[in-house]
């Protein structure tokens, strides 16, 4: 296959253009389209950049692969059968070949955490044995899947009113009936009992009070039924291509591709603004293409959610696209508890307000029509494009009619089922129209800003708008909108030439805001400005590749979705610990206003530096935690879960968070959010960061404060919290297992993917070696290191090992754990140490145990191969214990050996030497570990070093000056560096993709073991036979060469040779060692 | 001679005895509250020891006492070394025998620049090795200069340093004459017993350090 870094492959596809354009949760246009003309490692997030390349595919190679895209779907082309290779505390995700997966987030690493299609598991699964499933005609069906998903694991309120109206459901059946255009008996089947199940669940959801069960096992089942349809539609397609074979697909990628160019939408409102300014063409063209975007967004959810934007349920999926991944948002959950009875308000209002709404494509046409006129009047030459705005009109006006026809039925309340066939002609019908002239168009307008050098304006758009990314797709929120303008704006005018343009856009967006803030009864505002904040930290959580804009942000909260816990069915109410906090954007700049909004407040307790909290008390660390507004990153809050038993017990800690849940209370716009996100952490820490070691205590606090205060005021998450402490307290590890690593990973390094068809390495062991290792394990044959090729010994070893690093768990390096005496819970790390110093004497013991120079010196050699193989493999760690042991004074002052060695072994050598270097504080390996791209095994000892002076070198306490004296806080900003540099270890915790030889392995374990045997003296006993085989130069009668040696041989080595022997008759009384002074 | 010169400087001692609170307090700047060791200049710093210019390297061994193997690395950097034990333990002593001779081994020299240093001075009701004892070791290994210090009241901590750079520095002048052992021997416990006749300046606070 071809090579590329993208995990995910995706140039199976038959379609080529699909693989240029990706796909994406909320539109059918990629939205982290990643062009591949542009720079490899900030993978473009902005949906302009699909614009750009919408306009000018033919620019664009198309079998160039996309490098860093997320795939809602992938397909699994390997069988994956998890067996004891993978941590036990992993949810791994059985794959059979051909799976179709729903993807919810891919971390770096190369694991995503996904739901197979054909079970409704999640888990984690790797993507390299998957590939991006995203044919061209499966699109829309996969799409509307993940809108399905979305909405109803997302934004849980808005789900029921949203199934009321049916609209929903026509997505996923107009997808399918535009992209395959075939009806299978079983396909349809499928679809009718979803019909049913969602009839059944529109009774429910319209017939006053449903039980949360009642309703929540409906979804379930509408769910599984939708995955059914995706997965046969799946089935259907792979049948369908190779039956009818490529002339057809074409055909099919054609109309398909024509949906896609749906997206590119005239320009609306603000083209108004055109009339009056009769300025040159430079503006207008950018001016049209920023207004493109606007409709574009606007049209987009229309046209995929098949309804207007309503804005209730816009602002709940925006929250559901950018935490899919998780589940809902505190908006939604917040409505969640008022669920009945607002959903039915909502539904009501609802209804009023749509044919509003369907008035917009037809203004939409009015503008286009003055949008075109004064831009053909600008540029008279270009007669082709006048054409084509005819042509775009009168299409626009199908177009009209068309979506009025797809939402007659919605309006009337009718089982519109029946209608979904006449909704899904009409959708294509409108894709069609809209697309086929203005693509056209598109090149159009590239050609002649090419030919008027109007290059800047046209790129300008995409840059100013890159902030509102995320919202984009779901841009239809006005809100987010006008929440995104202010802070672009300033760039955006500076760089447009006609700077009167943009307030007026704003303008539009605000009075689209207010209409939007209506819906939201009692916390609209901060509710928007939250949204947006989701919205753009969204980019990271969905979107796993890090990108630079806020590189740390995004870093952060790509962490807590890889933290989210993989349970389908419960969490429906729940709003996922991680995923609240990974809204971390807008943290630093709502503190003040968040300061000035709290009454009560701790906030005062709080020490800052740089932005950064640096200590406090427990409880303004708490509130810190739980917000109202800003949301903390999530570092903060690994480093919360992962240190908090350092600086507080756990009593303290839920106390504290009862109480903060308490006095919230005083300040009644905040309480909402902030006692959900009480709730999260006590949830979070309940299901996956529990420790039944230290943490039982806190237990029955819990269950107190969720039956008391907590149900009091949220009755359904007491219930769940109540439920996940009666778990806690049968279950003995954590309930929701998360990864090994899931604390850290807030690193921003990209890690390289392996190319998911990338077999693994074959081992290099031919027969003579098996049958050796076979003789050797029936006590025939002994075999030694020179018997194996060095590669192969260095996989071995890197597998041995890296399965051990892998498994560390953070736990074991908090407070250097690992150097109890006894009882230390840091096994892990005890014996990363112990195989890395027995592997240092096994170097040594195979050196040493030989009698000849010459095959001492070959053993040597084979060494520093085996050494260098470590090196290109990136196990540091290996590396260290084999040129520490080489170096040893017992093999370094084996002069006669070393004089047999190579010179070219000796150059090899000393630049192995330079990496593993100690000195400046490990510089070299440091630097070289910085950028390294996993897998790699990094040595422990670095971190364990780094941590330990971490937790020694600074006080647990800082001083906090106040008005009356001073006071002592937590030094919190210790703790975050110790949290950091677990994550940074954490980074590396990536297997390896290497073949186990078992035979080896044995025999490698079995001569550590060997060698271990020898215990505290195993030193002592290789000096003395290193004394054996090469006596003191002094006692030698003929040495030849003694010049290298520094200090000339005198009479003190002579004593010190008997030292050594002294020391070693007795070692019992090791300090009578007598001495010359 | 050389204005400025950079010695490396190896702590070594059993874990738990508060070496790197050690090293920690020596190369931390008082006045920075926060200390990150993954820098290059976590274990730098510059001092004057009689008129000259050092830059100390400091290598710490601290959390990776159990790689064994890994220790000759570090010995073979040093130039000089700080045996650290914690007043507290005594198997903390007695670790330190096997180092040194290790040291010793590798650097193939009697007299290589030595500090012996009791640490944790400031927990005295739970001494467990009496100073006698300390004392003894001193002896034992010609006349070593012993120090008590308290990491965490950072008391006689720059002290040891500075007597170690002294060592070395003598060392380097010196080269490999005859009578520098001797030399450096008075001069090692000529300062501590300077110490001692002055408390006010390397008994801060309460702690009582600085024997021989």
């Amino acid at each position: 296959m071809k090579p590329i870094i993208s995990p995910l492959n995706i140039a199976k596809s038959n379609y080529n253009i699909s693989a240029v354009t990706t796909f994406d949760p909320k539109s059918t246009t990629s939205r982290y389209y990643s062009n591949p003309g542009r720079s490899e490692t900030t993978p473009p997030m902005t949906p302009h950049t699909t614009d750009t390349i919408m306009e000018q595919p033919e620019l664009e190679p198309a079998d160039e692969p996309p490098r860093a895209v997320f795939h809602n779907y992938l397909r699994a082309f390997y069988p994956f059968h998890p067996a004891g290779d993978v941590s036990p505390s992993t949810v791994t995700l059985p794959l059979d070949q051909g799976d179709i997966i729903l993807v919810h987030s891919v971390h770096t690493n190369g694991w995503a955490d996904g739901t197979l299609l054909d079970s409704g598991n999640r888990g984690w699964l790797p993507t390299n044995y998957c590939e991006a499933y995203d044919q061209l005609p499966m699109r829309p069906l996969l799409k509307a899947l993940t809108d399905f998903w979305d909405i109803i694991r997302g934004g849980c309120g808005s789900s029921l009113k949203d199934f009321g109206n049916q609209d929903l459901m026509r997505g996923p059946i107009a997808g399918r009936y535009d992209g395959l255009r075939r009806i299978r008996k079983a396909l349809l089947s499928d679809l009718s009992s979803l019909v049913k199940a969602a009839k059944r669940f529109q009774e429910v959801a319209n017939g006053g009070n449903p039980a949360e069960d009642e309703v929540e096992s409906i979804l379930d089942e509408m769910l599984l039924k939708a995955f059914k349809i995706v997965t046969r539609g799946v089935r259907f397609l792979d049948v369908w291509n190779e039956e009818v074979g490529l002339s057809r697909t074409i055909a099919e990628l054609e109309a398909a591709g024509g949906g896609v160019g749906a997206h590119k939408l005239p320009p609306t409102p603000s083209s108004e603004t055109f009339n009056d300014a009769d300025s040159m063409a430079i503006d207008q063209v950018t001016e049209r293409n920023e207004s493109q975007q606007t409709t574009r967004g606007r049209l987009d959810t229309s046209r995929l959610s098949d309804h207007p934007p309503r804005p209730i349920s816009v602002t709940t999926k925006r929250i559901s696209v950018s935490h899919r991944v998780s589940y809902s948002g505190p908006s939604a959950a917040i409505r969640t508890q008022n669920l009945a009875s607002e959903r039915f308000r909502d539904d009501l209002r609802c209804l009023p307000r749509r044919p509003g709404i369907f008035h917009w494509p037809a203004h939409a046409v009015s503008l286009l029509n003055r949008a075109g006129r004064d831009y053909s009047a600008s540029c008279p030459r270009n007669t082709f494009l006048e054409q084509t705005r005819d042509v775009m009109c009168d299409k626009l006006d199908e177009l009209v009619h068309a979506a009025r026809d797809v939402f007659r039925p919605a309006h009337l309340q009718d089982d519109d089922l029946v209608f979904m066939p006449d909704g899904g002609s009409a959708w294509l019908m409108l894709q069609r129209t809209v697309s086929a002239p203005l693509e056209d168009e598109a090149k159009r307008n590239l050609k002649s800003c090419h030919c008027a050098c109007l290059h800047p304006p046209l790129t300008i758009p995409n840059t100013t708008y890159s902030p509102s990314t995320p919202g984009l797709t779901d841009a239809s929120t006005p809100a987010s909108f006008q929440s995104h303008i202010p802070s672009t704006a300033t760039s955006a005018i500076s760089s447009l030439p006609n700077s009167a343009v943009l307030p007026t856009h704003l303008e539009q967006m605000s009075s689209f805001s207010s209409y939007d803030s209506n819906y939201h009864e009692s916390q609209s505002k901060s509710d928007v400005s939250e949204s947006f904040g989701r919205g753009v930290t969204s980019t990271g959580s969905s979107f796993t590749y890090n990108h630079t804009r806020d590189s740390e942000m995004s870093g952060v909260s790509q962490t807590s979705t890889r933290a989210t816990s993989p349970d389908i069915g419960n969490s429906f109410h729940a709003p996922s610990l991680k995923e609240s906090l990974s809204y971390s954007t807008l943290a630093e700049e709502n503190e003040e206003t968040e300061a000035n909004i709290l009454e009560k407040t701790y906030a005062h307790e709080l020490i800052y530096k740089e932005g950064h909290v640096m200590g406090g008390s427990l409880r303004a660390l708490i509130e810190k935690l739980t917000a109202h507004q800003s949301t903390p990153d999530a570092l903060f809050v690994s480093t919360f879960y992962l240190t908090f038993r350092l600086f507080a017990s756990p009593l303290e800690f839920a106390q504290a968070l009862a109480e903060r849940f308490e006095y919230v209370g005083d300040t009644p716009h905040a309480a909402g959010p902030v006692r959900l996100r009480v709730y999260n952490i006590f949830k979070g820490w309940l299901e996956s960061h529990w420790r039944h070691d230290r943490d039982n205590t806190a237990l029955d606090f819990i269950v107190e404060f969720a039956k008391g205060k907590l149900s009091a005021t949220l009755p359904t998450p007491g219930k769940r919290l109540l439920d996940l402490a009666e778990k806690v307290s049968a279950v003995g590890g954590p309930l929701v297992p998360r990864l090994v690593s899931s604390m850290g990973k807030t690193n921003t390094s990209i890690a390289q993917y392996v190319h998911p068809d990338t077999p693994l390495p074959a081992p290099i062991l031919g027969k003579k070696e098996l049958n050796l290792l076979k003789q050797w394990k029936n006590g025939e044959a002994s075999i030694t290191i020179l018997d194996f090729d060095p590669l192969e010994l260095a996989r071995q070893l890197t597998i041995k090992e890296s399965r051990i690093f892998c498994s560390i768990l953070p736990e074991e390096l908090l407070d250097t754990e690992w150097t109890r005496k006894s009882g230390s819970l840091a096994v892990n790390v005890r014996a990363m140490s112990t195989l890395s110093t027995d592997l240092a004497h096994l170097v040594a013991d195979s050196i040493l145990c030989l009698e000849e120079p010459k095959r001492r010196a070959q053993t040597i050699k084979h060494w520093v191969k085996i050494a260098n193989k470590c090196l290109e493999l990136n196990n540091y760690d290996s590396l260290m214990a084999i040129i520490c042991s080489l170096n040893l004074s017992m093999i370094s002052r084996l002069k006669r050996t070393w004089d047999i060695v190579s010179q070219k072994t000796k150059i090899a050598l000393e630049q192995l030497r330079g990496i593993v270097d100690v000195s400046r504080n490990y510089a070299v390996l440091r630097q070289r570990l910085q950028n390294h791209v996993p897998p790699c095994l990094p040595f422990v000892g670095t971190y364990l070093t780094d941590l330990t002076f971490v937790d020694h070198g600074n006080q647990s306490l800082r001083t906090l000056p106040t008005e009356d004296g001073e006071m002592a806080v937590i030094n919190f900003d210790k703790h975050m560096k110790t949290a950091r540099i677990i994550s940074e270890l954490q980074r590396f915790q990536i297997p390896y993709r290497l073949t186990e030889v078992p035979e080896l392995q044995t025999w490698m374990q079995n001569e550590l073991v060997r060698v271990r045997s020898n215990g505290e003296l195993t030193a002592q006993t290789f000096y003395r036979r290193s004394l054996v085989l090469e006596p003191r130069e002094a006692c030698r009668s003929g040495g030849n060469l003694n010049a290298e040696s520094n200090p000339p041989p005198s009479i003190l080595d002579n004593a010190k040779d008997k030292f050594d022997f002294l020391s070693r008759t007795h070692p019992s009384k090791p300090k009578s060692v007598p001495t010359n002074g | 001679m050389r204005p400025q010169r950079e010695y490396h400087i190896v702590v070594l001692g059993a874990g738990g005895v508060g070496k790197s609170c050690l090293t920690a307090q020596f190369v931390q700047n008082v006045w920075i509250e926060s200390y990150d060791p993954t820098i290059e200049d976590s274990y730098r710093k510059q001092i004057e020891v009689d008129g000259r210019q050092c830059i100390l390297e400091i290598l710490d061994t601290a959390g990776t006492e159990q790689f064994t193997a890994m220790r000759e690395l570090y010995m073979k950097q040093g130039q000089g070394f700080l045996l650290v034990f914690s007043i507290t333990s005594m198997s903390s002593l007695n670790e330190l025998s096997e180092l040194r001779e290790q040291i010793i081994r590798i650097k193939d020299d009697e007299k290589v620049p030595l500090v012996i240093v009791g640490n944790k001075s400031d927990l005295e009701e739970d001494r467990a090795v009496p100073r006698a004892r300390a004392f003894g070791l001193s002896q034992s290994w010609g006349n070593a200069p012993y120090y008590e210090t308290s990491a965490r009241r950072r008391a006689n901590v720059n002290e040891v340093f500075v007597d170690l750079c002294r060592q070395i520095i003598r060392k380097d002048l010196q080269g490999s004459g005859p009578h520098g052992d001797s030399a450096r021997r008075r001069e090692g416990s000529g300062s501590a017993r300077y110490d001692r006749k002055n408390p006010g300046r390397s008994q801060r606070r309460k702690s009582p350090c600085v024997i021989l």
